[in-house]
């Protein structure tokens, strides 16, 4: 399990907030931190890392201490067993797929990383360098190389939000079963509902550097906001003005339903698509 | 979406299913949810909760045919599209929009400063808390 309790003052947009927060994860659950932009998300992630101080605070992995103000215990960034995916990918643009993956490791450990690059499908472009990549190819690289060392935790700092839509789908599902796969502990950043919803076991809703809302996605964002059980997040892929209505369409996992309605949409909105149970129809496809 | 603000009166429920007596700026409306005040902790006396109304959802029409979950206002604007009328009221400085076919809609006979009524089942009528 691992213990966060930090404090740390930041400065936003809007100008100096607090950042604290203090939370668990149990080992092999998925966790997500949503909020918006500004919000402290990612310094939750550089923290743990070690990539920057907090003021104050605790962090402990399995009963280890990585960092305590009280003690003046702070483990250095390297001595701290995680994996870091960022953003931008940030490979070794002079290093090939395989050496970026087995960049930190041991010659005892290189054996590990045919096999991880066969999971993530880029075993036939090992020898490739990453300009000469998909945007989504290098991100499987900065994935493979992050759980190469069979982190305590995996950090994912919005990871797939650079992507286009459908590849962001695809690494989606290989994210989810990755975490499986590995038994891995893993930790989120995201603004995306869908993403979150499809990747979390839980979630933890930050605002001005506050836990605002903790729970399963659900509990998070639809449970007590809204009557209707037939409701569901989803993103807006199509707009079209028929008559004096607009008819949107909205991808909802995969499935992709049509909604008619005079409110006015952006393609990329994230919306929530929702019925009372009373309305729809029910019928066994036979 | 037409949405305006409510506060429970009275909440009648089985195991599964409540009606909810609200009471809004514009009338009482009853409404039926699939939860019961042990499952959904807003369902309580004297809670205030926005009621929403899609705006094909109303039955538009010249007299009362009920004495609950019926409003009044005045017609503000009418915007004909080819097979689609959007219907603009107002009630007590609130404003509500119906979307109903032109056949209606023509149906109706109704103009600019008209009086008409708007009615919506319960079981159309979306809670948010």
């Amino acid at each position: 399990m691992i213990v966060v309790d930090v404090k740390k003052e930041l400065i936003g947009y809007k100008g100096k907030f607090t950042l604290d927060v203090s939370f668990k994860v149990e080992k092999g659950e998925f966790l997500t931190i949503f909020g918006k932009s500004g919000s402290g998300k990612t310094t939750v992630l550089r923290i743990i890392a070690g990539l920057e101080n907090p003021d104050e605070g605790y962090i402990e992995f399995d009963g280890k201490v990585y960092f305590d103000s009280k003690k003046g215990v702070n483990l250095p960034p390297q001595k701290r067993n995680v994996g870091f995916v960022f953003q931008n990918y940030a490979l070794f643009p002079n290093m090939t797929v395989y050496e970026n993956v087995a960049f930190a490791l041991d010659k005892e450990e290189r054996d590990k990383v045919d096999e991880i690059l066969k999971v993530v499908e880029l075993y036939n472009l090992k020898d490739r360098y990453p300009s000469s990549l998909s945007g989504g190819q290098q991100q499987r690289v900065a994935l493979a190389r992050a759980i190469v060392k069979n982190p305590d935790i995996l950090l994912l700092d919005e990871p797939l939000s650079a992507l286009d839509y459908s590849i962001r789908l695809k690494l989606q599902d290989q994210l989810k079963k990755l975490h499986k796969m590995f038994n891995l502990t893993t930790l989120l950043v995201s603004h995306d509902k869908p993403e979150v919803f499809k990747l979390s076991d839980r979630v933890i809703y930050l605002e001005d550097g506050k836990i605002k809302k903790e729970g399963t996605p659900r509990e998070v964002f639809i449970e007590k906001s809204i009557s209707g059980k037939f409701s569901f997040y989803g993103t807006v892929l199509d707009i079209r003005k028929s008559d004096i209505l607009n008819i949107v369409t909205v991808d909802i996992n995969g499935n992709l339903v049509e909604v008619a309605t005079t409110e006015d949409f952006n393609i990329g909105d994230e919306v929530l698509v929702g019925a009372k149970a009373f309305n729809p129809i029910i019928k066994k496809i036979s | 979406m037409n949405i305006v603000k409510g506060y429970i009166v009275g909440i009648e429920f089985t195991d599964t299913i409540s009606q909810i007596k609200l009471n809004t700026e514009i009338g009482d409306f009853y409404c039926v949810v699939l939860e019961n005040p042990d499952t959904a902790n807003y369902l309580k006396i004297d809670n205030t909760v926005n009621l929403i109304f899609k705006e094909t959802d109303f039955v538009v029409c010249r007299d009362k045919i009920h004495p609950f979950n019926t409003f009044q206002g005045t017609v503000k604007s009418i915007f004909k599209g080819q097979l689609f009328t959007r219907v603009f009221i107002e009630n007590k400085g609130l404003q509500f929009s119906a979307l109903i076919t032109n056949l209606e809609f023509d149906n109706l006979l109704i103009d600019i400063g008209s009086q008409i009524y708007f009615y919506i089942k319960p079981t159309n009528i979306i809670l948010e808390v």
